[in-house]
């Protein structure tokens, strides 16, 4: 028999979360602890910060892949270091009952991503007093998108389809993959 | 906005699994989600400003579109080509930890040698993405103008590459989530039992989201309110 591979990733946390996160944000701004105009002006550091944290955390996977009791994807695990590295070897790693791969997917990733767009749309009024309306369609398709992965995260991971391809390629069509299960 | 629409019926119902039903072994799974690093770029004070410019630009949206349409053409017409990958991966046996899984089905988005250019060339398609489209103009095409149409890019001696506080943000908003993670209220679901592994234990709170997107579309109108 096939060993059965889920998913096995789901603390669905991910709609409270960004709800609290976002609300945290709007107040921090609002009481004046810090200014969301922050992270326009320090993009490029932030980014650099970003690529930096993933490279280290990439290669600690990697490694990490390596400890008794992994379970590898077969995918990834083809003893190309490279590949194996870019693929990813262990399946759903985790640190404890912290999954890495779902936690980085939605949490700080998706609901940064919008606390960015906000960002610069405030920058964008700050300067020009004015938010235009090609800045508010990708405030409001983006956050749609946003909302939509975490509203829908609900655990729909280990059951989502091993049946549809869609899911083979999530970033197609995230929701649509996750409708179905 | 429609939450509603969006609703999934009930995750409770469709996460549990009996441990020992038959499932198509997700053989096939793997995370395609790129994740890279890069060190940042110096600035070479021996190449004059100029040329450097021209330079870091063209490799810049070099490295932008090469990878894009690599990625992309690879990725959709590989791992989104229906069946031929998970029916390859069910007639052969999953490689063991132990056994180092030399043998391999396939390679995905151009096997070691696409795996490495887009572990290096991806950090600067994330730099590109912020540099070449910013508030004087976006990068553009033109054949009157004969090609790549640049806009203004401030000089790379003046960019803050790295800042120490700009890192303990990006910590700080990691361990935001972490902390969240753990501290917001959720149920406990249990995942499907893998062979020789127990069922991994999930906290579940999606059930409650609907009761929660009252005060997300309260954050939503007062943020949008305040910024128009």
């Amino acid at each position: 028999m096939q060993p059965v591979l889920t998913m096995a990733i789901c603390v669905c946390t991910g709609f409270s979360a960004m709800c609290v996160s976002v609300a945290l944000v709007a107040l921090g701004h609002y009481v004046g602890l810090f200014n969301v105009d922050y992270i326009y002006h320090n993009m490029i550091p932030l980014i650099s910060s970003a690529i930096l944290f993933s490279y280290a955390l990439s290669i600690y996977l990697y490694l990490s892949s390596f400890g008794k009791g992994k379970r590898l994807a077969a995918g990834g695990n083809t003893g190309n270091l490279i590949y194996d590295f870019f693929i990813g070897r262990e399946l759903n790693p985790r640190i404890g009952s912290f999954d890495l791969k779902e936690f980085c997917e939605l949490r700080p990733g998706l609901v940064g991503w919008a606390v960015i767009n906000f960002s610069m749309a405030y920058h964008q009024y700050a300067t020009y007093g004015v938010v235009s309306a090609s800045m508010i369609l990708v405030l409001i398709f983006q956050t749609i998108y946003v909302v939509d992965g975490l509203y829908n995260e609900v655990c729909s991971s280990s059951n989502a389809d091993s049946r549809s391809s869609a899911h083979v390629c999530p970033d197609l069509s995230p929701s649509l993959s996750r409708r179905r299960a | 906005m429609a939450l509603g629409g969006l609703h999934h019926d009930d995750p409770a119902a469709t996460t549990e699994r009996a441990p020992g039903e038959r499932q198509k072994p997700l053989s096939d799974e793997r995370d395609i989600s790129l994740s890279t690093g890069y060190a940042p770029r110096k600035h070479r004070n021996a190449v004059p400003r100029s040329l450097e410019h021209v330079l870091f630009s063209l490799s810049l949206s070099l490295s932008l579109s090469l990878s894009l349409s690599l990625s992309l053409s690879l990725s959709v017409a590989v791992s989104c080509s229906p069946a031929p990958l998970p029916a390859a991966s069910m007639t052969k046996p999953s490689p063991s930890p132990s056994s180092g899984g030399k043998h391999h089905p396939e390679y995905e988005f151009g096997g070691p040698i696409g795996a490495t250019f887009v572990t290096l060339t991806l950090p600067l398609v994330v730099y590109a993405l912020h540099l070449l489209c910013n508030e004087h103009g976006c990068l553009g095409f033109s054949l009157a103008k004969g090609g790549l149409v640049l806009p203004p890019i401030p000089e790379l001696s003046s960019i803050v590459w790295w800042r120490n506080d700009a890192f303990l943000v990006f910590l700080g908003w990691f361990a935001l989530h972490v902390v969240l993670l753990y501290v917001l209220p959720g149920q406990i679901a249990y995942g499907v039992a893998s062979e020789g592994h127990a069922a991994l234990p999930y906290k579940i709170n999606g059930i409650n989201a609907r009761t929660q997107a009252i005060p997300l579309v309260v954050i939503y109108r007062d943020g949008i309110g305040a910024i128009s």
